[in-house]
């Protein structure tokens, strides 16, 4: 299935197809979670929020 | 065919950068607000006055805004990651696609108005005085949004 159409079904609430594109981004999101060499759990849950707050606004080209 | 795999694989590279620069700003503002709060506790244990603050998050949104209003003041202006999602969501959609393209590409694709300009046929110039006329724009709506 085409990242496209994986997006557009994340955008209409598809939860395997949301939880699939997070599991993408995951490697950037934990990377980004490492604070001073720990990882933050609490950052952790916000980057997660962000990628799906990312999914809901992002506009795909007509 | 290649033109259509060429525009989902745009989508996606699109989608990331998007992705990329929301993480590292929200990264930022975390960090940020932890600092802050470190500070403000250091700083408040020595006050025999200090009472807890039950609601520090809304106290910190406050001191942030100061904090932006301030620099705005000066003539120094946030950075992308430091615009909140809403306000940013919310100036963008008012431009015209031109616009919204340009400073997607500039500022979530990181392509240079070289580059644009090699993509898109259009003078170097003409692309950058369009880019920073879209920037005051969204400037003056966020300075008049609440």
């Amino acid at each position: 299935m085409s990242f496209e159409v994986i997006l557009q079904q994340a955008k209409e609430g598809n939860t395997q197809a949301i939880l699939e594109i997070v599991e993408m981004y995951k490697p950037l999101i934990i990377r980004n979670a490492i604070v001073e060499g720990f990882f933050d759990e609490d950052l952790y849950q916000e980057l997660i929020r962000v990628v799906l707050s990312c999914i809901k606004r992002f506009e795909l080209l007509a | 065919m290649k033109n259509k795999d060429t525009y989902k694989n745009k989508t996606q590279n699109m989608f990331t950068a998007y992705v990329v620069r929301s993480v590292k700003g929200a990264r930022m503002k975390y960090m940020d607000k932890n600092n802050y709060r470190e500070s403000m506790e250091n700083h408040l244990e020595d006050d025999a006055e200090y009472e807890p603050m039950i609601h520090f998050d809304d106290y910190y949104e406050v001191v942030r805004r100061e904090r932006l209003l301030e620099n705005e003041k000066q003539g120094r202006y946030p950075d992308w990651e430091e615009l909140s999602d809403d306000q940013l969501i919310r100036a963008i959609r008012l431009l015209q696609k031109e616009e919204r393209d340009l400073i997607f590409q500039h500022v979530f694709q990181q392509k240079s108005f070289d580059k644009i300009s090699c993509e898109s046929g259009k003078p170097r110039n003409k692309l950058e005085n369009r880019y920073y006329y879209a920037l005051k724009k969204i400037r003056q709506w966020m300075g008049g949004a609440e």
